[in-house]
């Protein structure tokens, strides 16, 4: 692979850590296995070192490097402000410019994500070949190894590869209505695991009235490369996504994916801009990315589903708790409208969670990486969702919910539904119109129950949260 | 006395043998991760090793003093004045593995745990019992209570309750030369023999591994009540502190923050401050709630006697918190100023703080620098703040001119030079301006008997060697 010849080192940033010890307390992976190289002290002083010339750019310092879910716990809570997410992606960035990326991760990075094509043939053969490798586990329709995989460690619930991907089923203008024009950025595990998500929010987009379209050129946000330390591919997928998107005038751009929405947010203005994208067109792209959360919550949308309907209903609600996603709560900023949209929702009881705030511990290449560490972190996270007692954990993150789901069922949990925020309220929302059409004494049934919820796909996406 | 023997292959292995291959480590990278504490300089040990027992402790021990390499304790590498740094290389030894709580005893209200235990770990359990560990330094989330011990912290509570030393009851000590001692006992009058307890607490990982502790404990109290007041004339603050002591009201916080500080953080603040604030008290009571009430009221219509022109007491929790944003939002805050931030935790009888800050105040403008002060008023513990370009040369030159400035003002005015942060490599250039030669040489002559041949944390407060720690790379 082709080396970078200008490794750019965040010393700048790197030296402004200094050695308090403040990251100890909130890093996920510390709490885990408390040894030095967890924290983000160590990990600045390292990158530190590094850039002196002190230290090379050894197998050990990648491994340190990469024992990181970049949750951003660290940089929220560190009191001279060092931005250690940068200073990680940038460290990263050279280590992948100077050594080259791991065998395997290097391929999946430079070669299948780089392309729609190439991303998506790599989910055509996993779907085809995940029933020879995986055996169903029939209460999860999730998928258990069936031999020894690289990657896959034996006791890991995972996703299926779906039947039909999202950006199969839905493509160019797939909504037409009165409202705004809305388009869809999928990400990849939506549109490869979780094409029942997409759907979800092209149903609620246009139960609100607005033109919905999910542009084809869109590829991968490329957040698992960017994470992974290939800049130059990323830069690529940016324009690619900015190209996509340009094709339709729209007044938002919305995605269910709290990594992509991080990533759309935080570094594609710098990558599209080295990609040679003028100002303008940044501009006009990345103005109009938010979450669906951001989005329904500025619709209006609690009001327009009726708070406090239940009672009057006199049913039972669903008690539902909320997870809030590292790269939505904390890079993003979008805490309140997740839970406000669920205290909103007819037929649910919203019960708070203690440290909702703090990573499942998936952290995209992390999870493959440091599983038994991942799912210490992860123990700590089911904890928290038991304790609420809530039938359902929300969360507006793919990823999460992937892990989320794993962890439960490990603990002999899958009673416990795991939903995407989108699907929770497509389906109350649905319900809600059944239960109305049958007071007129009509009969029916919303197809959100109905709808392919796919065969899934097996194949782990990458991505930071 | 010099340790002249590194680490060779040899003793390696055997180091390796004593903890097990899995709890050590010599690569660069290992090493550059133990090279640093918070006092934010840089020295690489030899080897870094995470016993499990105090007998392994004691086999290290023993093997440095035959083999003649300096051992330096660490425990969560948090402390201010170098404390855990291996300025002359050495085996870093930690405490990682030893985070066990071992007995909470509501009764005696005592709790036995390991040196590795997180402070703030070790608060959240025994109040699950109704119990109360005062001590709490502002690391308290993060830093060990071995560490704590070592170098005697304290925190905001320490006006009530006082500092660590005042709970610690006993300790597990490895000697320099490897024994296993018992200090103290688990009664809580006990004079049998020298109070050796008190001799280990604060003295920097120099005399012995801290390796257990026996500590004791208080009632929690039932609540706590938060409010803050601004003066406009430094004297009042302090009168206000002396007036609220003397109608025998103990405050468990009064932390104070003079005309600098307010200015860093009047932008964090939800309460607009009066233009004429020349200092900021914020006050704590804790215990049965309607005496809280009580003296609350008590303080308000002292604060107000005085001549404070804002008084603003909260009243729910939410607004404790916010009050605290003042105080928590500074670190941050100066960090904006200047990059570095050189720390002094002075302490002076509490009724000479006025005297202190002016003086101060004509040590920043001889040195031209920029000065920000707060801290515990209530026990006179004052963090001077020298905050410097450290590119500018000049200015670090000014700034080591003005640390000696302040020291000899601060000794002038019978106080001394760290109220909690210890003296390690940092302060110790300066140490003879508090200490007399009897002082130092009796000290000396502690570490003589106990630690014959120095490899225990060499090189640290009287023991100190320039041309050692000039070695740093940064």
């Amino acid at each position: 692979m082709p080396k970078s010849k200008d490794h750019r080192l965040p010393t700048n940033i790197s030296s402004k850590c200094v050695k308090c010890g403040t990251c100890h307390s909130v890093c996920p992976v510390f709490d885990a296995v408390p040894t030095e190289s967890h924290t983000a002290r160590g990990k600045m002083a390292l990158i530190e070192a590094v850039a002196q010339g002190r230290l090379e750019e050894s197998e050990r310092y990648r491994d340190y490097l990469e024992a990181c879910l970049l949750c951003g716990a660290c940089q929220e809570a560190c009191p001279n402000e060092v931005p250690t997410l940068a200073a990680m992606l940038e460290a990263r960035e050279s280590l992948a410019g100077r050594m080259g990326l791991k065998t395997g991760k290097g391929m999946i990075l430079n070669h299948l994500l780089a392309t729609a094509r190439g991303f998506r043939l790599a989910m055509r053969t996993g779907r085809a070949v995940q029933g020879l490798m995986f055996r169903r586990i029939p209460e999860s329709s999730g998928l258990r190894r069936r031999f020894p995989l690289p990657l896959i460690p034996e006791d890991r619930t995972i996703p299926g590869v779906a039947r039909d991907f999202f950006t199969d089923l839905y493509t160019g203008t797939v909504r037409t209505g009165s409202g705004p024009r809305v388009g869809i950025f999928a990400g990849c595990m939506t549109n490869y695991f979780y094409p029942e998500t997409g759907a979800d929010m092209v149903d609620l987009l246009g139960m609100l009235g607005a033109t919905v379209v999910v542009p084809e050129g869109q590829v991968c946000c490329g957040m698992p490369a960017l994470a992974g330390g290939a800049r130059d591919t990323v830069r690529d997928l940016a324009m690619q996504n900015l190209e996509a998107f340009e094709e339709y005038d729209l007044d938002a751009i919305v995605t269910g994916c709290a990594s992509c929405g991080g990533n759309l947010k935080d570094n594609f203005r710098a990558l599209l801009a080295e990609a040679g994208a003028s100002e303008p067109r940044i501009e006009a792209f990345l103005s109009k990315v938010m979450d669906i959360n951001e989005y329904l919550a500025r619709m209006g949308l609690p009001s327009r589903t009726g708070e406090g309907a239940d009672e009057e209903a006199g049913r039972e609600p669903l008690t539902v708790t909320y997870h809030h996603p590292c790269h939505l709560g904390r890079l993003q900023g979008v805490k309140e409208e997740p839970v406000r949209l669920i205290q909103a929702l007819p037929g649910v009881r919203y019960v708070p969670m203690e440290e909702a705030d703090r990573c499942c511990g998936m952290g995209g290449s992390f999870s493959i990486e440091n599983y038994d560490i991942s799912k210490r972190i992860n123990d700590r996270k089911v904890d928290r969702i038991l304790e609420t007692g809530a039938q359902a954990v929300v969360t507006s993150c793919p990823a999460c919910i992937l892990h989320i789901r794993d962890g439960l069922r490990r603990r002999g949990r899958a009673d416990v539904e795991v939903h995407h925020v989108a699907e929770l309220i497509t389906r109350r929302m649905e319900e809600e119109e059944v239960e109305s059409g049958k007071e007129k004494g009509e009969s029916g049934r919303g197809d959100a129950e109905t709808r392919g919820r796919g065969e899934e796909v097996s194949c782990e996406g990458e991505r930071g949260g | 006395m010099e340790p002249s023997a590194k680490l060779d292959r040899k003793n390696r292995t055997r180091i390796r043998q004593i903890v097990g291959p899995d709890h050590c480590s010599d690569s660069s990278e290992d090493l550059f991760l133990y090279a640093y504490d918070a006092l934010n300089r840089r020295y690489l040990p030899d080897m870094v090793v995470h016993p499990g027992s105090a007998r392994e402790i004691s086999e290290l021990l023993k093997l440095a003093n035959e083999a003649r390499f300096p051992v330096v304790p660490r425990g969560a590498g948090t402390g201010l004045t170098g404390g855990s740094l291996a300025v002359d290389g050495g085996l870093v030894v930690t405490t990682r593995r030893l985070d066990r709580i071992l007995d909470i005893d509501r009764d005696n209200m005592t709790v036995w745990c390991e040196a590795g235990v997180v402070n703030g770990d070790l608060q959240a359990e025994v109040e699950k019992e109704g119990l109360f560990f005062p001590p709490d330094p502002a690391s308290m989330k993060f830093s060990t209570i071995g560490g704590n011990a070592a170098e005697n912290a304290g925190g905001p509570r320490a006006v009530k309750y006082g500092v660590t030393r005042d709970y610690v009851m006993a300790l597990e000590v490895v000697l320099p030369t490897g024994e296993i001692l018992h200090t103290g006992s688990s009664a809580i009058k006990s004079v049998t023999g020298y109070d050796l307890t008190r001799l280990m607490v604060g003295s920097e990982g120099t005399l012995g591994f801290i390796t257990r502790l026996l500590l004791r404990l208080v009632p929690k109290p039932e609540t706590v009540r938060a409010m803050l007041t601004v003066f406009p004339e430094t004297r009042m603050a302090s009168n206000t502190v002396a007036r609220i002591m003397s109608s025998r009201i103990v405050p468990s916080t009064l932390e104070f923050m003079d005309r600098s500080a307010i200015d860093c953080v009047k932008n964090y603040l939800d309460i607009e401050l009066p233009d004429d604030a020349a200092a900021l008290l914020l006050i704590e009571v804790d215990g049965r709630a309607t005496s809280v009430t009580e003296q609350m009221a008590t303080i308000q219509s002292i604060c107000r006697e005085v001549g404070a022109n804002l008084v603003r007491a909260a009243d729910s929790e939410e607004e404790r918190e916010s009050l605290w944003t003042a105080r928590r939002s500074l670190s941050p805050a100066i960090m904006k100023i200047r990059p570095l931030k050189i720390n002094e935790d002075v302490a002076v009888p509490r009724m000479k703080i006025p005297e202190l800050i002016e003086g101060v105040e004509e040590i920043a403008r001889c040195r031209d620098l920029i000065i920000v002060n707060f801290g515990h008023a209530g026990d006179g513990n004052v963090h001077v703040n020298l905050l410097v370009d450290p590119e500018d040369r000049d200015e670090v030159a000014r700034a080591h001119s003005a640390v000696e400035d302040l020291f000899r003002l601060v000794v002038s005015l019978g106080g001394s030079l760290s109220g909690e942060h210890g003296i390690g490599i940092a302060k110790a250039p300066y140490l003879a301006i508090e200490l007399d030669e009897t002082m130092i040489s009796v000290m000396r002559r502690i570490k003589g008997a106990l630690d014959p041949n120095n490899i225990l944390n060499p090189h640290k407060t009287f023991d100190f060697d320039p041309s050692v720690t000039s070695r740093e790379f940064r």
